[in-house]
């Protein structure tokens, strides 16, 4: 599903790399953790993974394409096929539940019957089911980031990326994203999330890929946070 | 995506810019009308060209008893008159039609031209000199026939009443540069002030435009509710204008000017219709292209 060959990045004005010669394969269906402290490289790997940077050095391919040799016009169909989910959930404060959720299918031109279907599905999938008419400011913090999840989630990804997701949530609504990003996973989405939220890791026994400083130091399968310190 | 989704997006967008969306409206407004009445102008002139070069003819004075140009010995013969008379025919179709003015025809058109004014007292029926007076096809074929005539013995002068006019129509060329040249700077204005509107959406959405690219929205889907925006807002701008264009036809060249100058043609409204597309084309030109410029600055994938 996702192939790192090689794979540096450096940032103009900055003097180490962001990643300096990273080689990773993440199957289809897999849940993988990447973890690692603040600028040991996560966001630059995500970031590369949805062309929002492009690499120095090395070849990425994504679901059997060629990210670095994709044209700028090709991005946007490239991107309908994974889901991304941020910190702070980036929904739309003036627009309802629903019509956030919409608008993943409103701007890749879903018909107006496609989003009547498929919208109450994936409330219902998030868990916000009756409450598709409230705005995101009269919703809890977990419970706007299922929206964002739900928004993600709508086109059927086969990849779903996750950076720091419950970077603002407290544990116990963490842990009920979490559960939710696992359903998903198991509908046979690849999900790849960036995270230092120890107890989650711990948790959810999944992949890890640990970086730290633009290298990867550890890939372990079924891992936990704390075996890092050794 | 679905135009009523579209629509929607596009109003909210107005109204959320609405200060600037009124700028842009009257920016648009008002150099549209330069720029229309520049156009205009340049048709007027063209017109008053076409209506008074359809008047002017080239007269042909003769000598009389005081003249002392060189081809002038006293008044004219009857044969010089006959040779003169028979030159200008010679030149058809250069010269459409003539005719013959007495110094007694010459009174009377002179005392109806200045009637009630006291220099007619001054002027004795023989002082004005007869002459010819030709039509051309074309009033800048002058030369043709000033080259055969103004040489031959008993012409005093040849006038080209071309002349007279070439001033006052150097005049309304100048007006017509300077409107111009106030409704390019005004256009240049409003591509500035579109650009900064644009500028200023664009920043107050970057939210929705980064969510929009990640789920993988195309470009021309991200930038069209901006430069349908831009749009909007020129085409009620050029309304605006065209408003004004017509008006003015109808107010104040129809009603106020063309009863009191009965002696200029005016602009017709084939005229000011002929030049309303272009205001529209030019307001909605630019200001796709000063939007589009703008949104790949500041809205890159």
């Amino acid at each position: 599903m996702i192939i790192f060959d090689h794979v540096s990045k450096e940032y103009k004005h900055s003097n180490r790399p962001a990643l300096s010669d990273i080689n990773l394969t993440i199957s289809q269906g897999e849940f993988v953790f990447l973890v690692g402290s603040s600028g040991s490289g996560k966001s630059s790997l995500l970031r590369l993974m949805v062309k929002e940077e492009k690499a120095t050095d090395g070849s990425i391919e994504v679901d059997g394409i060629n990210v670095g040799k994709l044209r700028n016009r090709k991005v946007p169909a490239f991107r309908r096929n994974m889901g991304i989910i941020f910190q702070d959930f980036r929904l739309l404060p003036t627009k309802s539940v629903f019509d956030n959720v919409a608008f993943g299918m409103e701007v890749i031109g879903k018909s107006r019957k496609e989003i009547r279907e498929r919208v109450p599905e994936v409330l219902e999938l998030v868990g916000l089911a009756g409450k598709e008419k409230r705005l995101p400011t009269e919703l809890s913090g977990g419970e706007q980031q299922r929206v964002a999840v739900g928004r993600a989630f709508v086109n059927n990804p086969k990849l779903l990326l996750a950076d720091e997701p419950t970077g603002n949530l407290d544990p116990a609504t963490s842990v009920g994203i979490m559960k939710l990003l696992d359903r998903i996973n198991r509908t046979g989405t690849t999900i790849v999330m960036a995270t230092h939220d120890v107890a989650i890791v711990d948790q959810m026994r999944k992949r890890i890929v640990q970086l730290d400083r633009g290298h990867i130091v550890r890939d372990q399968e079924r891992g936990i946070y704390g075996e890092m310190a050794q | 995506m679905r135009p009523s989704f579209i629509a929607k997006e596009l109003g909210t967008g107005l109204r959320r810019n609405l200060t600037m969306t009124i700028a842009l409206v009257v920016s648009v407004a008002v150099s549209l009308t330069l720029f229309g009445t520049a156009l205009l102008m340049r048709t007027q002139v063209e017109r008053m060209k076409g209506y008074w070069y359809d008047k002017i003819e080239v007269s042909i004075f003769l000598c009389g008893p005081n003249s002392t140009a060189a081809t002038c010995t006293g008044t004219v013969t009857d044969e010089q008159r006959a040779a003169i008379q028979a030159a200008i025919q010679g030149l058809t179709p250069t010269v459409q039609a003539w005719y013959y003015e007495s110094s007694a025809q010459a009174y009377e058109r002179f005392k109806v031209q200045f009637k009630g004014s006291p220099i007619i007292a001054n002027v004795s029926p023989y002082a004005l000199p007869e002459s010819f007076r030709a039509k051309l096809d074309d009033p800048n074929h002058f030369e043709t026939i000033s080259s055969v005539v103004s040489t031959m013995p008993g012409v005093e002068t040849v006038q080209d009443q071309r002349k007279l006019l070439q001033r006052f129509f150097t005049i309304l060329h100048g007006m017509q540069t300077i409107a111009l040249g106030i409704a390019i700077a005004m256009l240049f204005v409003t591509v500035l002030l579109v650009m900064n509107t644009v500028r200023i959406a664009a920043y107050a959405r970057r939210r929705e435009t980064s969510i929009m690219r990640s789920v993988g929205a195309s470009n021309m889907s991200i930038r069209l509710p901006f430069i349908l925006e831009a749009v909007t807002a020129a085409l009620l701008g050029a309304s605006a204008a065209a408003g004004i264009m017509i008006g003015m036809k109808q107010y104040v060249i129809d009603q106020r000017l063309a009863p009191n100058m009965s002696y200029i043609a005016f602009v017709t409204w084939e005229d000011v219709l002929a030049m309303l597309p272009w205001l529209f084309a030019a307001g909605v030109g630019t200001t796709v292209v000063a939007a589009s410029f703008t949104l790949r600055r500041y809205l890159r994938g």
